[in-house]
């Protein structure tokens, strides 16, 4: 058998304040090789159905992989996974920056938090040691201050520290958890978990660099990486322009998520919103993720208003912030982006439940007697941000918006829940799925509700079947090309189930999906190959790790399974069967027919049970996961 | 010669092929292409010679972020 590591964990019971350190042979490990996957083993090993998400026999783990740390782009990723407040569902979150390679180059695989403090803690690693220290003096703090403490306390700079803001602590269901003020652990409230533990940070001392067990071979994946770079033109945009480099195409093609979904079109806002105006305009420089050539994060400074401090706004939160809610001042959305890294909030879920107000008011859902004499009208960036901090702070309607805009609906009442556009609670990210119909499919199926990162997007079939993509997609059993990527047919759903178990794994192994994927990354599934034998010495196959992404699939959904979740939540929101109103899009929509028969479709390649779109016994099975039905 | 490209219209150099017009507007060879509703292989691109009246389709992926 291949060499497989053992895994490193440290469990921190915040009950007793007790520090444990275990190992998990590297035979198991290689089943669950780190990220959600390591998570969830941890997970369902240790706690119990029907724990309260804000109670202290919630698990939160901090996952990385045997890979993370390695000198190559794209690996410095760390997984959160936990109860999520927001879904009740499983809660999984992705983020990267340079925590993820210090805990992993301090000899950690995960960290597990169990129990809840008695007063505000953090937690301090340096190496083999781990200790809690206080934190009462951090409460309430915004991130920047919060770091500047900590800095000056354990006086050094060569720390990472990954932190909750006031909205974490305050329990808003969507708070994240950020490190270097700028680099989200975003979804599913995972701060909002570790504030009702009482923990305000993890800090994590720089060590020495990892190196490969191979070296020679190693170099195979990073030698010429600028020309490697200039020749992919979508890495390469992601380069120049970051995320938000896609606002302006998506808006021209008519799928910019505009004024809650309501539309795909935002003539008024999407140049100024865009990557090419960030750059002309308030861009400072351009920032990475450790040992990371492909630079796509993106650092804005405005005088007097936004501190480079807190980076500056991706796609996601362009739309969210901007589009979502009518606005089209890049400006505004810059200091969206910079309240939501100070207070700790998912920029997504946040703009989605401010744009859900929104409407709601306009609508007359909501008055100004609920809003305490506000307008929150589409298009008003005042109001906008003024809601940031009121939901951070849980002020005024903030209080109720800070519960996700899901519950928000369920306490409004009428017809606000139509307006809620979520997937199992979660609020949905900027790729509209009538133009990404198995992007929605798997926001549908997804355990922890609608991702934009868990399978590859329908647009990439568009690309001709000898292209570079068109053959990465078929090393993992797919070979078709679309004229059309509004379609939904049988083999759609295939590209979106074997996708998804491609993402799954780099959602394992802690690798950034902007360089390990499935089709137009910098590094397709050969390249992984390389990685995991030249990295770590892990011989392994392509079917064995498309394996292991459905392995941490079909943990997740039998983890729902347990908390009574079922095919009932795996619908989209009814506004997705409507015609679009304008624009390019106009009349575009989602068959509901077509949809149903094709989570049918899903279920079916995924071994499920098609009564209950529960994993049945013999898949379990079949993955190994016999221990779930002991 | 005049072309027309996403339903405008484009004044080529004569004998362009699809590379050419592609690396004239800045787009690499990650878009997918047709040629009068027929759809190229990535590896026509560099061979594929237009002729004037043609009409192309150029659709860049926009994938995630």
């Amino acid at each position: 058998m291949s060499f497989f590591p053992d895994a490193n964990i440290l469990h921190v019971d915040l009950n007793q304040l007790k520090i444990i350190r275990k190992t998990i042979p590297g035979e198991t490990y290689s089943l669950y090789p780190g990220g959600g996957a390591l998570a969830l083993y941890l997970i369902l090993q240790g706690m119990g159905a029907g724990v309260d998400p804000l109670g202290p026999e919630n698990m939160l783990v901090f996952a990385v992989s045997p890979l993370t740390g390695l000198p190559v782009s794209g690996q410095s990723r760390m997984v959160v996974s936990t109860r999520s407040p927001l879904t009740g569902a499983i809660g999984e979150s992705q983020g990267g920056g340079f925590f993820p390679a210090a805990l992993k180059g301090n000899g950690w695989d995960a960290v597990v938090f169990t129990g809840r403090a008695p007063k505000p803690v953090y937690l301090e690693i340096k190496g083999s040691e781990a200790r809690l220290r206080p934190a009462e003096h951090l409460w309430g703090r915004v991130t920047g201050e919060a770091e500047d403490l900590i800095r000056e306390e354990l006086g050094t700079k060569n720390i990472e520290i990954a932190q909750i803001g006031p909205a974490g602590e305050n329990l808003v269901r969507f708070a994240c958890i950020i490190n270097r003020c700028s680099r989200a652990n975003g979804r599913t409230g995972c701060g909002a978990v570790m504030g009702s533990k009482n923990l305000k940070a993890v800090v994590v001392h720089k060590s020495k660099p990892r190196m490969p067990v191979d070296p020679v071979e190693f170099r195979y994946l990073t030698r010429n990486i600028s020309k490697r770079i200039n020749e992919n033109s979508i890495v390469y945009s992601l380069k120049k322009f970051g995320t938000a480099g896609n606002i302006k195409d998506n808006h021209e093609a008519g799928f910019l998520a505009t004024r809650n979904f309501t539309s795909g079109w935002f003539p008024e806002g999407a140049e100024n919103l865009s990557g090419d105006n960030i750059a002309a305009t308030i861009l400072k420089k351009t920032d990475t993720c450790y040992a990371c050539s492909v630079r796509c994060k993106r650092v804005v400074a405005i005088p007097g208003k936004v501190d480079s401090r807190y980076g500056g706004p991706e796609y996601e939160t362009c739309a969210a912030m901007g589009s979502y809610c009518g606005i089209g001042s890049l400006e505004a959305v810059a200091m969206a982006n910079q309240l939501c890294n100070m207070y700790g909030l998912d920029t997504i879920s946040c703009g989605a439940t401010i744009a859900f107000a929104m409407e709601c008011y306009e609508r007359g859902i909501l008055t100004s007697a609920d809003t305490g004499g506000m307008a929150p009208k589409f298009g008003d960036a005042a109001v906008m941000l003024k809601l940031i901090e009121m939901i951070a702070k849980r002020e005024g309607i903030g209080d109720l918006l800070a519960e996700g805009s899901l519950r928000a609906a369920r306490k409004i009442g009428k017809e606000a829940e139509y307006l809620s556009l979520t997937l199992k609670g979660l609020e949905i990210p900027a790729h509209m799925p009538q133009f990404k119909p198995a992007v929605g499919l798997i926001y549908a199926v997804n355990p922890y509700g609608a991702d934009h990162q868990s399978s590859e997007h329908d647009t990439v079939l568009t690309l001709p079947p000898d292209s570079v993509e068109g053959e990465r997609l078929a090393r993992i059993g797919f070979r078709k090309s679309y004229d059309n990527p509004l379609e939904l047919d049988a083999d759609k759903v295939r590209f979106a189930f074997l996708t998804q178990c491609f993402y799954s794994l780099t959602d394992t192994l802690c690798l950034c999906q902007f360089v390990w994927g499935p089709s137009w990354q910098l590094y397709g599934p050969e390249e992984l190959l390389v990685f995991c034998r030249s990295g770590i010495g892990w011989e392994t196959t392509m079917e064995d790790l498309m394996r292991i992404g459905e392995r941490h699939i079909n943990m997740m959904r039998y983890f729902n399974a347990r908390e009574g979740f079922n095919k009932e939540q795996d619908s989209l929101p009814k506004r997705f069967f409507q015609p679009l109103p304008d624009g390019p899009s106009k009349g575009v929509k989602i068959e509901e027919d077509k949809f149903k028969e094709a989570v049918g479709q899903y279920y079916q390649l995924a071994g499920w049970d098609p009564t209950t779109g529960n994993p049945t016994a013999a898949k379990l099975k079949e993955l190994s996961l016999d221990w779930l039905l002991e | 010669m005049e072309i027309s490209i996403n339903n405008k219209i484009y004044k080529a150099k004569d004998n362009s092929t699809v590379m050419d017009i592609l690396n004239d507007l800045g787009f690499s060879r990650q878009v997918a292409v047709w040629v009068n509703e027929y759809k190229l292989l990535q590896k026509e691109y560099p061979t594929y010679r237009l002729q004037p009246g043609d009409k192309l389709k150029i659709i860049k992926p926009l994938v995630g972020g």
